[in-house]
């Protein structure tokens, strides 16, 4: 409601006659007005729809590559980093053993063969060699 | 949803349901808002035709960013006032500069001899006081006394201080009781 607590010589006496007889909405008005809600809704519905046919080309180029999914599926790129460390790591130990490792391969192979100094001619599956011979 | 419903549904979510292309949306909101934009604008401006303007932008304006409204920003009240003053500021400086000839002059001897006036004359002198009242008087004194809107609902609308709007309604209300003093006793205010 309005206010009427502090009336100025009784203004509040026109506020009142011109609340009663403020200005109303027309039937046109309100047709106008929806009017234009229907061309607006029109409007905001087909950007919908652009947007809505612009997704799918969005989409496929978007689409991830084979390797993306591979280091995906091993758990990602840290994952892949971690096992891409270790197998180069093997590989190295491999070709090239640090000469701690090779000492301690050749004491290994001392204590468990005796007085062979060498892993060359080693039968590690003797008991093979009678069913070979054997046929 | 039935439109019956609609009745209870904010207006945030009446946003939402007419940029999804509900039609009885519209419908609601318009019903609900367009019936105050036009008083306050016919108020403002003083000419039918411009106010049903007025309102027809508002709302127009509200149809267009509907889809990207932010539910609890912004009143949704607040924000149609809001544009609507706008708007009649910018017709009003219009006309200040381009049309001032063409604002009629008060007849002489309009309002004499009313004894049992109707209301629609004693409303017609509030307009013609009203009128030349400053914009941000006009707005604070039509919001406020004839739209009832708190003091700081109208400040949001005016985007100033609560204390500004008082000082505003303050000083409109003394120019009006000015410009009407002359008026009262022809409108027979002065019987009781």
């Amino acid at each position: 409601m309005a206010d009427n607590s502090d009336d100025i010589e009784g203004l509040e006496a026109f506020f009142a006659a011109g609340r009663i007889s403020a200005p109303e909405m027309s039937d046109g008005l309100m047709a106008r007005i929806l009017g234009d809600a229907a061309v607006e809704q029109a409007r905001i519905q087909a950007r919908k729809d652009d947007a809505r046919a612009a997704r799918p080309v969005l989409a496929s180029a978007a689409r991830p590559s084979p390797w993306r999914v591979l280091i995906e599926v091993l758990g990602g790129r840290k994952a892949v980093a971690g096992l891409l460390t270790a197998a180069l790591a093997g590989l190295w130990l491999g070709f090239s053993p640090p000469q701690p490792l090779s000492s301690l391969t050749q004491t290994v192979a001392q204590s468990v063969l005796g007085s062979a100094s060498s892993l060359e001619g080693l039968d590690l599956l003797p008991t093979l060699d009678t069913v070979l011979t054997q046929g | 949803m039935p439109y019956d419903a609609l009745s209870e549904v904010s207006d945030d979510a009446l946003l939402v349901l007419f940029a999804n292309g509900d039609g009885d949306a519209a419908r609601m909101l318009t019903l609900r808002h367009a019936p105050r934009l036009m008083r306050v604008a016919g108020r403002m401006l003083g000419d039918l035709a411009e106010a049903e303007d007025v309102a027809q932008e508002t709302m127009l304006r509200l149809w267009r960013i509907a889809p990207e409204w932010r539910a609890g920003e912004a009143k949704v009240t607040t924000w149609l006032q809001r544009v609507a003053m706008n708007l009649c500021t910018d017709r009003l400086r219009r006309r200040r500069t381009v049309h001032i000839d063409a604002i009629p002059e008060p007849e002489d001897g309009q309002a004499s001899a009313m004894d049992g006036m109707i209301e629609a004359d004693r409303s017609r002198a509030l307009q013609m006081a009203l009128d030349q009242l400053p914009e941000r008087q006009r707005q604070a004194v039509v919001l406020r006394h004839l739209e009832g809107l708190s003091n700081p609902e109208i400040a949001e609308v005016m985007d100033i201080g609560v204390e500004a709007v008082e000082s505003l309604t303050a000083r409109g209300k003394r120019a009006l009781a000015a410009a009407l003093a002359g008026r009262r006793a022809e409108l027979g205010y002065d019987d009781g």
